[in-house]
């Protein structure tokens, strides 16, 4: 089973319940594919045995046979190119690796040339988990490569938790769209209600069953995400409380079940649920 | 000469000066010879990425050889210097008081990007 943990808004706590999650079941691979911000390793730790750096095309023109004819600048949806004086500038970072412009060249003055993108990172932890990262390099704008990346480490033999960019856009896209199910994190604030809105409208885009869990989660605000999932008929797997202790571990990057060990029936409990819902919707078809 | 200011809206000289470069709405394209002003609207302004750049490349194919703005990012910087454009910093409030303090040489040039990419 693979489940993606995202959120619309960030901050809500995504790693939070990732991390504790894999902590509480047995045969996981967690993602960190958060690739801009990947802070799993803080917590479960930051020893790594392998990495593979990642690369992408990026287009360098050759000056001598280019002809300023300008069709790869006028080609370039991303403006990552630009004529200047009779030449070509190229702008590495905003490529998306097309190859547009190798192609509309009429003169052969664009060759591809890798460009390190970022990274991936298999952790060895003392909590056993089979944990790899995705790293984004600094300056760079588009991490679906590093992610796609990332996807290709999946075990299908183990539970995957993917922990995903927060957002509703491309990054958080790619790391859900094959998931089979999304948890989508929130808190019973006004913005965690707005974000939550766009998040679980990209799940009905997606037609990826979902279900939220509410973080620093208070009696007299819960009903802020309460009603909103009784009017979508969304169902909440958990309630994460608000209480100062759960943000004081974090802050010690100390996952929370393990000095309270008895959460670690609630995620259990919560995963079941999730079971329970897909073998319903494979029965169904 | 033809220099170029970044403007908020389409009203000539009195246009208001726009802080940013590459997602300005307007460019005013002013000729310090006749006076003559043209607006053009930046198309990218709403562009998902690469604003700078494609404004950059706006400035350049007007042929203004100096720009006024707030502030210009790294990327955009980077474009309009290789088009041997300079750019100076101005706070006033209309492109044609911005064109005034450039004559009198009250602005400064700047000689690295003081902007930072917005996505």
């Amino acid at each position: 089973m693979k489940l993606t943990v995202l959120s619309g808004k960030g901050g809500t706590g995504k790693t939070t319940v990732s991390v504790n999650m894999a902590l509480s079941l047995s045969k996981i691979q967690l993602l960190d594919a958060d690739v801009e911000e990947p802070n799993c390793k803080y917590f479960i730790g930051t020893d790594f045995d392998k990495e593979e750096k990642i690369y992408r095309k990026v287009p360098k023109v050759d000056q001598e046979k280019c002809t300023a004819c300008r069709k790869c600048v006028d080609f370039c949806e991303y403006n990552a190119l630009a004529m200047m004086i009779d030449e070509v500038l190229v702008f590495p970072e905003i490529c998306h690796s097309c190859g547009g412009c190798k192609r509309i060249c009429p003169v052969n003055a664009i060759n591809e040339v890798d460009r390190e993108l970022g990274n991936l990172k298999h952790g060895v932890n003392k909590y056993g988990i089979d944990f790899w990262q995705g790293e984004l390099n600094i300056g760079e704008e588009s991490s679906v490569p590093v992610i796609e990346e990332l996807k290709e480490k999946t075990n299908p033999n183990k539970n995957v938790i993917i922990d995903a960019q927060p957002g509703t856009t491309c990054p958080t896209i790619e790391a859900a769209a094959d998931s089979d199910y999304c948890i989508l994190v929130t808190e019973p604030t006004p913005f965690g209600l707005s974000d939550l809105k766009l998040a679980s409208e990209l799940m009905d885009e997606l037609k990826i069953p979902h279900g939220v869990i509410i973080n620093r989660a208070e009696e007299d605000s819960d009903y802020i995400i309460e009603d909103f999932c009784e009017e979508r008929n969304i169902n909440i797997l958990l309630k994460i409380p608000f209480i100062r202790d759960f943000a004081h571990l974090y802050s010690n990057g100390i996952p929370f079940v393990i000095d309270y060990p008895t959460w670690k029936d609630e995620f259990k409990k919560v995963f079941k649920e999730i079971r329970g819902v897909l073998d319903e919707k494979d029965n169904g078809n | 000469m033809k220099i170029a200011v970044t403007a908020e809206n389409d009203n000539g000289l009195q246009s208001k000066l726009n802080p940013h470069f590459g997602r300005s709405p307007y460019f005013a394209f002013v000729d310090t010879e006749t006076k003559e002003v043209e607006l053009v609207k930046n198309n990218a302004a709403r562009a998902a990425g690469g604003a700078g750049v494609s404004a950059a490349q706006l400035i350049s194919d007007r042929g203004a050889k100096v720009l006024i703005s707030g502030s210009v990012g790294p990327k955009a910087y980077s474009a309009l210097s290789s088009g041997n454009i300079e750019m100076y910093i101005s706070k006033d409030n209309t492109v044609g008081e911005a064109v005034d303090s450039l004559q009198e040489g009250s602005l400064s040039q700047l000689s690295s990007p003081n902007g930072t990419p917005r996505k």
